[in-house]
């Protein structure tokens, strides 16, 4: 008898959820456009409407009070595979000697000490090639967080490749146009407000030849798949986030950012939307994640 | 005039069926939702055509990149081989960044492959050259094919060292696919341009009797040390007698003839 209670409640969750999907638009685009006053321009921030320039404040207070636990809990909610996702995201990018690595919203360095072991696996670099790479994030305590593991985990000057840590937004990067040769955002564009604003910097920063590479959680083509998926995201993982980090928001926010985030085709179009040619994506984990590429040329 | 009236009759039917909706306001929604249909589609017709134009465009001058990088890559070959380090080389020498070899992510299988088509269209267009001659002579132009062959495999002699490595790339269940493509336009040119205008039976064992040759005789390139290729040379022309021999042979076993006899069967009942 309760089991059948808790199948009805299931039930009857499972189809508020998907009407909270099919009403919101899936994309971080402003859906106020029309306005003139920035004050009432609105974007979504989980399920939430908000302004835009609160979306920024509060993905900012989620990662402060996230940063510390935040390896912990990609851990605990990916039941580790998320470091699977990240070593094939670098085997795909393949970075050779002489790369200049933007590493956007890469706060605790997971992409950038797998760039430098990759560097170290193709054997020395000849005179002629130096690499480098450039951690950028919005956050100072996740940058803060990273270089602290570089230092305990031995990424140093001695490693041949030269690592700076960058402070900036990635909608508005201050750096100089066709400065890198590549460019990866591991699951940070989702917590962008302006996409396209971010693909566009890419763009900029990138010089010809160079490659975009965006790991990001996407939308499971299954159904069936994805409703399991619904179900331990919607129930599990903010409780995991209130045993584990002792926050319940922020992992609530996680779940309902990843609904809205734009699926794989659209997310495609948009990267070709920005000047990008070549573009292709890959999903992984049936498409709990998707790797995205495209080239400047 | 009997189809004008037709016409009028249809129209007053149709007309008629459209008439009850009207009054309910139900159809006045349905002419409107058709009418914005339409425009829809000539606006989205506008688009595509050009979205087609400007695609194969862009799609154009993607390749143009990428054969470029290839084209390029082919010189590091016999340094570093048929690898993702020879393509990086490549994309270096065309003015990109090492990264940009990400645009084949079948790393040397990419390579390998377009080296196989640029060769059949070299070979291609030295066919259209030779002598006509040739084809006239016998039954089978063994001649016009031995030296299809021998052409086809000395385009291969400045990357001999490393082509066992291509071999193998080759026969990986990823690149199979483009590998027996290039396989069989590269045999299919060979039997067009000898004269081949089969479209019975005929038209597949030519073609894989000649892809046999081909690769049987590819093998015994690698090993071939001797001056001039001339044992290749020789492996060639015993195979093609080889494959003559068994051709006549078939011609006189009378189990080829039995589908004629069946066809004849069919056709007098």
């Amino acid at each position: 008898m309760s089991l059948r209670r808790l199948l009805c409640k299931l039930i009857r969750d499972r189809s508020l959820t998907y009407n909270v999907l099919k009403t919101r638009a899936l994309s971080s685009q402003s859906s106020d456009r029309s306005s003139d006053s920035d004050t009432s321009r609105q974007t979504h921030f989980g399920f939430q409407s908000v302004n835009e320039d609160e979306k920024w404040k509060k993905v900012h207070e989620v990662f402060e009070t996230v940063a510390d636990k935040y390896d912990l809990m990609n851990d605990a909610m990916s039941f580790g595979i998320h470091r699977i996702w990240k070593d094939i995201f670098m085997a795909r990018l393949a970075p050779t000697h002489g790369t200049k690595l933007l590493d956007m919203a890469g706060g605790t360095g997971d992409i950038t000490f797998r760039y430098i072991n990759y560097l170290k696996n193709l054997g020395p670099a000849p005179d002629n090639k130096s690499s480098s790479v450039t951690v950028c994030d919005i956050n100072q305590a996740m940058l803060d967080v990273g270089k602290v593991r570089a230092q305990r985990q031995g990424f140093t000057e001695a490693c041949g490749v030269n690592v700076q840590w960058l402070c900036g937004d990635a909608e508005n990067l201050q750096l100089p146009d066709e400065s890198f040769t590549a460019y990866t955002i591991a699951f940070g564009i989702r917590n962008c407000t302006h996409i396209d604003k971010v693909l566009e910097e890419a763009y900029r920063v990138l010089t010809p030849g160079g490659r975009f590479m965006c790991l990001e959680f996407s939308h499971i083509p299954n159904e069936t798949l994805q409703w399991v998926y619904d179900q331990y995201s919607f129930q599990v993982i903010p409780v995991l986030g209130q045993l584990l980090a002792g926050q319940w928001r922020p992992y609530q926010y996680l779940v309902e950012s990843i609904r809205q985030f734009p699926n794989q085709e659209k997310l495609k179009g948009m990267i070709e939307n920005a000047g990008f040619r070549q573009v292709t994506y890959e999903n992984l984990t049936f498409g709990t994640c998707a790797i995205h590429s495209g080239f400047k040329i | 005039m009997k189809s004008n009236v037709f016409i009028l009759l249809t129209a007053f039917k149709t007309g008629h069926k459209y008439i009850l909706p009207i009054i309910n306001g139900a159809v006045h929604r349905n002419i409107q939702l058709s009418r914005s249909y339409s425009q829809d589609r000539s606006h989205a017709d506008v688009t595509s055509v050009t979205a087609i134009i400007s695609d194969y465009d862009e799609r154009q001058y993607e390749e143009n990149v990428k054969s470029q990088i290839l084209q390029k890559a082919l010189q590091f070959v016999t340094h570093s081989g048929w690898t993702t380090e020879s393509l990086t080389a490549g994309a270096e020498a065309a003015g990109y960044p090492g990264i940009t070899h990400g645009l084949f992510p079948n790393g040397g299988g990419d390579l390998v492959h377009y080296f196989n088509v640029q060769c059949n269209e070299n070979l291609v267009d030295q066919m259209k050259t030779w002598p006509k001659e040739d084809l006239k002579e016998s039954n089978v132009p063994t001649k016009f094919i031995e030296n299809s062959i021998m052409a086809r495999l000395l385009m291969i002699e400045p990357y001999k060292n490393t082509w066992p490595k291509a071999m193998a790339i080759q026969a990986l269940p990823n690149n199979v696919p483009n590998c027996l493509a290039t396989l069989l336009s590269l045999v299919d040119d060979i039997c067009y341009h000898s004269g081949d205008r089969s479209v019975d039976f005929n038209w597949y064992l030519r073609r894989v009797g000649l892809a046999g040759i081909y690769k049987a005789t590819e093998l015994f390139y690698l090993t071939d040390k001797s001056n001039n290729n001339v044992s290749t040379r020789n492996f060639v022309t015993s195979r093609v007698r080889d494959a003559q021999l068994l051709q006549s042979a078939l011609k006189l076993n009378p189990i080829t003839t039995a589908p004629q006899t069946l066809t004849a069967a069919f056709v007098t009942v």
